[in-house]
């Protein structure tokens, strides 16, 4: 066998690898074979140097990870064999071609279906959903009808009261609606703040492993420490970044003591007890005496005892 | 010797060859028959699949004495394989010397 008919024995056991790849591997035997020839060798002796062709084919494409031909098939059949591939090629090519065509028509029969099964699923669901929206819309416009017939029957009786409880209510829920507000708010920006910390710590983390692995390579004598530096840069940044992301969470403020004096219900001489603050008094003169009959439970009486009115009565406490 | 011996080692002398210098394929053949006999087209298929693992990068230079010829050269994986290899031989080479001379005399 020559170098042509090696060469080309050769390209048609590997046709089935990218022709840039054929190519490089018969230019790399052409080579090999010329190199043979200049050191004095024949033509024949250069090739039988490779050993079997099928055994030197079945290695190459052991490289690609490529199943090689049957070892049946030798050099001399392989003209043959080659002759009746095309035809089968062809005949598998229609086959495939066809069962590529049934295979995407089934898909696509599958995705329709799968698509009208999820419109009529969406229509019955939005129709449900219509249905219950106007009975719960019934049931409450007839439960506002009697909830306001009750309140128009009570605020007749109590309108009054029910101004001020109203009022009272309406500060209680909008003080307790900006609370959870907040602390919804609150909780939102603590999740995504924590997330961000979390995701800083693993750049940590990663970057930490990477400097201990460059360092060790470095130790070794490989050429990184431009990589080391890089790594132990980014790792100081992301120490530092996941630091100031844990100083941004919002923590829940404390809540503030009572003072001194603001308690509602003061207590002082001779006084009943009242709901009001204290207000402030006048100082009363030295001289008057206290009346008796002053020191009513609706009357408070002043903060400062008299000075020279020790032997006055006390009123009595209701 | 014994083909599966040099099939064993045939990895750690190609990477351990252009470890030293950048080298053809022809070259390459030439270096390790000289210690090896080792058939050589079983080099090229060898050097295909540790090119296809990314332990060799290939570049072509020009030649003086005929077509452009497709140098090898060693990659920093191939270096880390080069070196495993070299150890793991070196582990072998000791266990099964010390098992042999256990076992020499029996």
């Amino acid at each position: 066998m020559n170098k042509t008919e090696f060469l080309l024995a050769l390209q048609r056991q590997i046709n089935m690898l990218e022709d840039d790849e054929q190519k490089d591997i018969v230019d790399e035997y052409s080579q090999h074979i010329d190199m043979k020839i200049q050191n004095g060798m024949t033509e024949d002796e250069a090739i039988e140097d490779f050993g079997p062709l099928d055994q030197l084919v079945g290695e190459i494409l052991g490289a690609y990870h490529v199943k090689a031909p049957s070892p049946a098939i030798g050099t001399a059949g392989v003209a043959s064999a080659q002759d009746k591939s095309p035809a089968d090629a062809e005949k598998a090519k229609g086959h495939a071609a066809e069962n590529l065509i049934a295979g995407s028509k089934r898909a696509a029969s599958s995705v329709a279906e799968g698509i009208k099964k999820g419109a009529s699923g969406i229509k019955n669901a939005a129709g449900e959903a219509g249905s219950k929206a106007k009975a719960a819309a019934a049931q409450a416009g007839t439960k506002a009808k009697k909830s306001s017939e009750a309140a128009a029957s009570k605020t007749k009786q109590g309108l009054g009261g029910m101004a001020s409880g109203v009022a009272k209510g309406g500060t209680a829920l909008g003080s307790g609606l900006m609370k959870a507000a907040s602390t919804c708010v609150r909780w939102c920006w603590n999740f995504f703040v924590a997330c961000i910390c979390a995701m800083f710590f693993l750049f940590a983390v990663v970057f930490l492993f990477s400097l201990g692995f460059c360092l060790v390579l470095q130790i070794q004598g490989y050429p990184l420490l431009g990589i080391c530096l890089c790594a132990l840069g980014l790792l100081m940044a992301s120490i530092s970044l996941m630091l100031l992301c844990a100083r941004l969470f919002w923590r829940k403020p404390a809540s503030v003591p009572m003072r001194e004096g603001v308690i509602p219900q003061a207590h002082s001489f001779g006084a009943s007890w009242h709901a009001e603050a204290p207000t402030p008094q006048a100082p009363v003169a030295a001289a008057q005496p206290a009346p008796a009959h002053s020191a009513t439970a609706t009357k408070p009486l002043p903060q400062q005892p008299h000075a020279t009115d020790d032997t006055a009565p006390y009123a009595p406490i209701r | 010797m014994n083909a599966q011996f040099k099939k064993g080692v045939l990895e750690l002398l190609v990477l351990e060859s252009v470890r030293a210098r950048d080298m053809y394929g022809y070259e390459l053949v030439e270096e390790i028959s000289s210690a090896i006999d080792v058939k050589e087209g079983t080099i090229y298929p060898l050097l295909k699949r540790l090119t296809n693992e990314h332990y060799f990068e290939t570049y072509l230079r020009e030649s003086t004495e005929g077509p452009p010829r497709k140098y090898y050269r060693l990659t920093a994986a191939g270096i880390m394989r080069a070196d495993e290899l070299r150890r793991e031989w070196f582990e072998f080479q000791q266990s099964v010397c010390v098992f042999l001379e256990e076992h020499g005399h029996e």
